[in-house]
């Protein structure tokens, strides 16, 4: 009876304890809306970060970029509303902050998806899953005419009307990808990272000829920007180490008029593919 | 001539060495031969208490002599009421030569002490050495009135039993004696330590013996010099804790703790606590001394279940309840802090935080828990629950009133406090897009005091849906879409295979049917049967034509309308010249009876079928 009560005793314990401790994003979550609303906004935002190292949520990545707005590090903010627009890409306050984020930054937003609005990266899913309901469907309904012996004449046109229908959306699935790989090629430049001795006040980054700080500028980009990282033959993103340690990418703007190498730590990739 | 004896002429190493030798050798041929003579001595056994005469205060000595036998015996010795006897003897063996005999012998005396006066006589028992059993004579013992030496020495011994007990002693002190089943209550453990008594160190906290209660954790103790308790001076160390009582029904609940004490030698006293004995206590080495309290019981009680409130979640005290927020005006979707209070006395460690659900109007997040009080004994204090609170539609919302409920052991019934309920004004907030940003200018530093941020971005309060990863498997990368294609994959090839089958057993049926209108027209020819040539004619060109022409119905087929088929079909003018007169020639058949006759049915039958396989 003893061993019983103690027993029930220590399972209420460990389940309040599991309560308290479970859940750390959740936990870490709150505690950054509660340090915001006290107006610590540097806790917030470490707390936030803390988060997002565990898992993301649209609203977490939201925050996040409302906070750096706040903090004007516009380069973060565009970052995590991209984030926040990847995980939920209907949300319309976030693509309001973003449009506003990026006309504050002077940024020109990019056309990763503005030319096909209807083929961004976030309908390849709807793209694909049309492609395949209009295939399996008129197919079946072409051997729904075969076995009822429908008329050529209203077969073939059946058969022009589906192939249509499927190059249609045969191209916004290819647009689509394309979309896709390219947003998980996306790079948006987070701000400058002055030295010690660096007197340059300028909140342009340099985009190099050479991966080496020393190496003469190709052009500039501001925080904010998107740019996107060029693939090696493996896929992967073409990096560089340099013998100091650092790491470079190289990258160009989506027209491709702005290229050249900038530091791993000068940018944040929207999507962490893996393949680095 | 008197001659010196040998033995002084010698030198006196020499003596020496020959007296050692001598004695060496006694001893070796003692030893050796000591079996022969235990085998040749007969064995037998002794007994008797010596002295055989005490009083009641003092000891004797059972001493039993076993005779031809140094090997150790095997036994039990019988208990005597009113007699303790020891159980480790002390054994002492000889071994001797009586008249040239060689005699061995072994002693055990067992240490008695008397409980009571009168005349005991342990009867004889047996004792078994070897493969032998002696048997061990009975003994006698008087025991005598206690002197009034005697008496004088109890008397002391029991002074100085109540004195060790005075020197160090742990005391507990609870506010009731009696508790609720999980009720915290606050205690103090006070250990007394004489200031006469020379304590090196604590070592050892109080610990709780009692599994019925749970006890907070010790930590330092707070001290307190010159307490006087028994006319003595003490040093007091009191540790508060919350006791809290695990289960119902009468437990006994007691503490022990372990000190450190310098000691002079311990065989001077006769509580192997020498500094009694030693007004300055020495400087000798250390010795610990474990105090135990006495053991307390306490009457734990069920909590009663009459009067039980619905919302009861284990709170046991005094409380008093308030809430507060900390804005009454937000923007839709701005978080709002709700602080719920609890102060008082009571469990706290053990209060869940009130269940606030969400509506349609307000969202609610989990709490945060802070507390306000000694940390140790969560037993007196203010315990917070910060709710975060999102507004979920404009207008006026009420944030509830939260019920708190919890069992008052004072006044032994259960009560529930209610905190007001809060207005909150939410505004349905700015559309930022309608805000017009710094114009700005290409090439020119923007004046970064002017970025709007205040009103234009809005916080959840809520995460949403959580995503282990930002990236998430597309369709293309998701097995289980390829794997539905299976679905339609398989209705198709079903129906394709459907519809193959229908087509070829259409087919091979009309050329079951075609054939066995040829096989009636020949035989029709064999039979000179014209009509039956004919019908199977028209029938068989109906089916051709229809097959041909895609025509759904043969059989509905006239005359005209075969020939207008025939024309679709760019058949030449005399086989459709050819094919109007053999249905006139039908037609006549059918309608005019035997008159066609007459005509050869050879030929008939060449014509027809030659027609048949013109047909396109």
């Amino acid at each position: 009876m003893r061993s019983f009560a103690f027993g029930i005793l220590l399972y209420a314990f460990g389940a309040n304890a599991c309560a308290l401790f479970a859940d750390s994003q959740n936990r870490l979550f709150y505690d950054a809306v509660r340090a915001e609303a006290s107006g610590d906004l540097d806790s917030a935002i470490e707390a936030y970060e803390g988060s997002a190292q565990v898992a993301h949520s649209a609203n977490l990545h939201g925050n996040l970029a409302n906070l750096y707005f706040k903090k004007e590090q516009f380069g973060r903010s565009i970052l995590n509303y991209r984030k926040a627009l990847i995980l939920d890409p209907d949300h319309d306050d976030f693509s309001a902050n973003l449009s506003f984020a990026l006309e504050i930054a002077q940024v020109r937003s990019g056309d990763t998806d503005k030319p096909f609005v209807s083929f961004k990266a976030s309908t390849l899913d709807l793209w694909t899953a049309a492609l395949g309901v209009c295939f399996w469907s008129g197919l079946l309904l072409l051997s729904a005419f075969f076995f009822f012996r429908m008329d050529k004449v209203r077969t073939s046109i059946f058969l022009c009307l589906w192939l249509g229908i499927l190059g249609f959306c045969s191209f916004g699935v290819i647009k689509a990808k394309e979309k896709h790989d390219l947003v998980g090629r996306e790079v948006i430049v987070l701000g400058r990272i002055p030295g010690p001795s660096d007197a340059n006040r300028s909140k342009a980054i340099s985009l190099r000829r050479f991966a080496g700080s020393t190496s003469s500028a190709n052009t500039s980009v501001i925080p904010g920007e998107s740019l996107f990282l060029d693939l090696d033959d493996k896929g992967t993103a073409r990096a560089h180490l340099s013998p100091d340690g650092r790491k470079w990418y190289l990258a160009r703007s989506s027209n491709g008029r702005k290229r050249g190498w900038i530091r791993a730590n000068e940018v944040g990739r929207i999507l962490e593919t893996g393949k680095e | 001539m008197f001659k010196k004896p040998l033995r002084s002429s010698l030198p006196f190493p020499l003596t020496v060495r020959a007296c050692l030798f001598l004695t060496a050798w006694t001893s070796l041929a003692l030893s050796l031969h000591s079996g022969l003579m235990a085998q040749n001595q007969a064995m037998r056994a002794e007994a008797s208490f010596s002295p055989p005469s005490i009083t009641v205060s003092n000891g004797t000595t059972y001493k039993v002599v076993l005779f031809g036998t140094q090997e150790t015996p095997q036994g039990a010795i019988p208990s005597i009421p009113g007699l303790t006897i020891s159980n480790n003897p002390q054994v002492f063996r000889t071994a001797s030569f009586r008249n040239g005999t060689p005699s061995v012998k072994m002693e055990m005396s067992f240490q008695v002490k008397p409980l009571k006066q009168g005349t005991f006589i342990l009867p004889s028992w047996d004792l078994k050495v070897g493969s032998k059993t002696l048997r061990v004579p009975e003994a006698s013992l008087q025991v005598l009135a206690p002197s009034q030496q005697d008496l004088i020495r109890l008397e002391r011994e029991k002074q100085q039993r109540e004195d060790l007990k005075q020197a160090a002693f742990i005391e507990f002190d609870a506010p009731r004696p009696f508790l609720f089943e999980g009720e915290t209550i606050f205690a103090t453990i006070s250990l007394f330590l004489w200031d006469r008594l020379p304590v090196t160190r604590i070592e050892q906290a109080p610990v709780k013996i009692g599994d019925s209660f749970s006890m907070t954790e010790l930590r330092q103790p707070n001290e307190k010099r010159n307490v006087r308790r028994n006319g003595k001076s003490y040093t007091v160390f009191s540790w508060p804790i919350g006791l809290t009582a695990a289960m119902a029904g009468d437990h006994d609940l007691s503490f022990k703790t372990s000190i450190r004490i310098r000691a002079n030698n311990p065989r001077n006293s006769p509580f192997n606590s020498p500094f009694f004995n030693d007004p300055f206590f020495g400087f000798g080495r250390e010795e610990s001394l474990e105090i135990l309290g006495p053991k307390q019981t306490i009457e734990v009680r069920a909590l009663p279940m009459k009067g039980r409130p619905a919302g009861f979640q284990g709170a046991i005290g005094s409380f008093t309840s308030l809430s507060s927020i900390d804005v009454d005006r937000v923007s839709l979707g701005d978080p709002v802090r709700l602080t719920f209070e609890l102060s008082g006395t009571g469990n706290f460690s053990a209060i869940p935080a009130p269940q606030i659900s969400s509506d349609k109007q307000l969202k609610v997040g989990p709490p945060a828990f802070s507390f306000e009080g000694n940390q140790l004994t969560k037993h007196e204090g203010k315990q917070s629950f910060e709710y975060i609170l999102t507004p979920l539609s404009a207008g006026l919302v009420e944030i509830p009133a939260i019920k708190f409920s919890y069992f008052d052991p004072l006044e032994e019934r259960f009560l529930s406090t209610r905190t007001s309920a809060h207005p909150l004004r939410v505004d349905p907030g700015e559309n930022w897009n309608s805000a017009n940003p710094q114009p700005v200018v290409e090439g020119e530093v923007s004046n970064e005091d002017a970025v709007p941020t205040v009103d234009l971005f809005q916080t959840e309060s809520d995460p949403g849906e959580w995503f282990p990863a930002l990236q998430r498997k597309t369709l293309l990368e998701n097995t289980n879409f390829w794997l539905l294609q299976l679905i339609p994959l398989v209705g198709f090839c079903s129906l394709s295979l459907l519809g193959f089958r229908r087509k070829t057993a259409g087919i091979e049926k009309q050329r079951q049917k075609e054939n066995a209108l040829l096989r009636q027209m020949k035989d029709s020819v064999g039979f000179k049967d014209a009509p039956a040539l004919l019908r199977a004619f028209r029938d068989l060109l109906r089916l051709r034509i229809a097959s041909l022409r895609k025509h759904p119905n043969p059989s509905s087929l006239s005359s005209e309308e075969i020939l207008s088929l025939l024309r679709l079909g760019n058949n030449p003018e005399e086989i459709i010249q050819e094919a109007r007169e053999l249905l006139r020639s039908c037609d006549d058949q059918e309608f005019a009876g035997n008159e066609l006759a007459r005509q050869p049915l050879e030929s008939l039958y060449r014509t027809s079928h030659g027609l048949l396989k013109k047909l396109k």
